[in-house]
């Protein structure tokens, strides 16, 4: 989370340095060169502490990786998939288009040749454990969104490690292409938080804690349908309203200049109504 | 005292501290457009509270997971029960926080109209809904013997409930009055002084009417009584503090005035922590209601660590903050579109 956190500040700076840079304002280009030093590490290890997190779901929540893998039959060594067509609703098996022999080992288990155990066989342990019931989750929705977290993540690593490279080079502020892309990328770190929260969050279910309780067994029992109706329709329409003004007030304090220095100290003389 | 009671005690205290806190900034907030008549006024009102609002606030947070934490049955039972409640409340702090971060970041006196609408809209909703919650705990709601709410959102408006709404709301507007007069000076002192009285009279009949009707339904103890007591002499002060020109008296008094006020609520309803009016049988309790011995003992573990650092760094905002606010200097030639663009915190 602070990682990610991390990662989305640092676009947004970068962003706004660079759409000022591109209108050759000079003083952008330390914010671009501080964006690019947080971004690097940060985009760096979250794709690291991810993977390491990939290893300890495969021991806590298997369903969540293999859903993820729509892995219907257990495998060993695992292959990873790029893209795929069907194998989300049931267990027919999905046409994988483009498979990276041994990833899905590397990423589950962490070693090469690891055995990754397929939704049907878990289908049937916790069958077995916890008694009859359905605990695969939603496999189309893990699996996409497994997929554009750890693609959007690389992209965003790769990029940062460009800006990087052009920073050692000296040329990020004249960089016309990067500067373009790194104006535009900033949805990137939104969509790839949001799928890694849809894909921890679909993933366990149908547990709301793992093993211990089912989200259908959580439910309030005074609460009804129209209530929870009304309270998401009311949550949905604030925050519409306030992603808007949030966007527009943003897009204009983004493309201000920076205030003059003697305009500083004026404002120091007197205390400021910051409010 | 077991750790129960200890935790029933440690959960009055925050949401007492809540009001306190967040009792002058609701009243603040609520008055800020009838104090300061100019745009420089009001914003010199809101600039009284501007860096102490969002620390207050997380009194409330800190309130509601206490409960959650240490009475799990009473979270689940009461929350679920104020459910389009909460609901309301949320919406009315959502608007509320958004207003001061926002109101001066926009452009044109449109803009400004409407978030100083939404923070008075939302200071008078959010003590409100709140205040009609802490009193249905005690007027009792429709609850089965499984903890169940069977009612409906209409059931939450039980007479006493909506008195002790309507008390708190005007104990915070009256708390807002002796901060500001506290805090500002001039023309916005002047008029948080004059409303300050209106508002002293009106909540000593509120509260002696409180105190009266909490007696009738709650044969509360000696701790309630003193309370109560306490409650009534702290809005009598604070009326003479604002009459005879000592702000510092006048804000202590509305202080105890509304401390004491929301702890007679706790203290009445020991060893209840939420009233059935179903039957007396399915009414929730302290100790019915409680977490299991080593969940409290890790929780008290942990408030005795962090509670006294959370005091100090909140604390230390007030040191640092502790100025009267004025407008800025006429000769220093700032309208409030410029000034708007220092960062906040």
């Amino acid at each position: 989370m602070i990682l990610a956190s991390l990662v989305t500040g640092a676009m947004v700076m970068l962003a706004v340095s660079a759409w000022q840079l591109r209108r050759g304002r000079e003083s952008f280009k330390t914010p671009a060169l501080l964006s690019i030093v947080v971004l690097l590490p940060a985009s760096a290890l979250a794709l690291a502490v991810g993977s390491h997190l990939g290893v300890i779901e495969t021991t806590y929540q298997p369903m969540k990786i293999a859903a993820a893998e729509a892995q219907w039959e257990t495998c060993q060594p695992c292959s990873f998939s790029l893209f795929q067509i069907g194998g989300g609703a049931n267990d027919e098996d999905p046409t994988k288009i483009i498979e990276v022999p041994h990833l899905l080992s590397l990423l589950a288990t962490g070693t090469w040749d690891g055995e990754v155990v397929g939704l049907n066989e878990l289908q049937a342990q916790d069958v077995a454990e916890y008694g009859p019931g359905d605990y695969v989750p939603n496999v189309f929705i893990q699996y996409w969104s497994m997929r554009v977290m750890a693609y959007l993540g690389t992209l965003v690593f790769l990029f940062s490690a460009w800006g990087a490279w052009l920073a050692f080079r000296r040329k990020l502020p004249t960089s016309r292409v990067f500067l373009f892309l790194a104006t535009w990328a900033v949805p990137l770190p939104y969509l790839m938080n949001t799928a890694g929260w849809m894909l921890t969050e679909n993933g366990r279910q149908p547990w709301i804690v793992q093993g211990l309780m089912k989200t259908a067994d959580g439910v309030s029992a005074s609460v009804s349908a129209t209530e929870l109706i009304i309270s998401l329709s009311a949550f949905f329409l604030v925050y519409v309203v306030l992603i808007v003004l949030d966007v527009v007030l943003m897009l204009r304090y983004g493309r201000r200049d920076l205030a003059a220095p003697d305009e500083e100290v004026e404002r120091d003389r007197a205390p400021a109504l910051t409010y | 005292m077991n750790l129960a009671d200890l935790w029933f005690v440690i959960v009055a205290v925050f949401w007492t501290g809540f009001f306190v806190l967040e009792g002058f900034d609701f009243g603040v907030g609520a008055l800020h457009s009838v104090v300061g008549r100019s745009e420089t006024e009001r914003r010199v009102a809101i600039n009284t509270i501007g860096p102490f609002w969002d620390g207050n606030e997380v009194w409330l947070v800190v309130g509601g997971a206490a409960i959650f934490a240490a009475f799990p049955a009473w979270y689940a039972t009461w929350f679920s029960a104020a459910y389009l409640a909460v609901l309301l409340l949320l919406v009315a702090l959502i608007v509320r926080g958004l207003s001061f971060e926002w109101r001066g970041r926009g452009r044109g006196d449109q803009w400004r109209w409407s978030w100083s609408l939404c923070l008075t809209l939302g200071s008078v909703v959010a003590p409100t809904v709140l205040g009609i919650a802490l009193g249905d705990l005690l007027a009792g709601l429709p609850i089965n013997g499984d903890g169940v709410f069977t009612g409906s959102f209409w059931d939450l408006f039980t007479g006493f409930g909506l008195w002790t709404g309507l008390t708190v709301l005007l104990l915070c507007l009256l708390h807002g009055s002796t901060f500001l007069t506290l805090r500002t000076t001039d023309d916005v002192r002047r008029r948080a002084q004059r409303y300050g009285r209106i508002l002293g009279i009106i909540v000593l009949v509120a509260v002696a009417v409180f105190a009266v009707w909490m007696v009738v339904i709650a044969q509360p103890g000696v701790v309630s009584y003193v309370l109560l007591a306490l409650a009534v002499l702290g809005t009598l002060a604070a009326s003479i503090g604002l009459l005879r020109h000592r702000d510092g008296l006048a804000f202590i008094a509305s202080t105890i005035a509304i401390a004491a006020t929301v702890g007679s609520l706790f203290a009445s309803l020991y060893p209840d922590v939420l009233v059935s009016s179903t039957s007396s049988a399915n009414s929730l309790t302290v100790a019915g209601s409680a977490s299991g011995d080593y969940a409290l003992t890790v929780m008290t573990i942990v408030a005795a660590v962090c509670f006294p650092i959370v005091l100090l760094y909140q604390g230390y905002t007030y040191v640092v903050f502790r100025h009267r606010i004025a407008g800025p200097a006429p000769q220093a030639g700032h309208s409030p579109e410029t000034g708007a663009v220092a960062p906040s915190e």
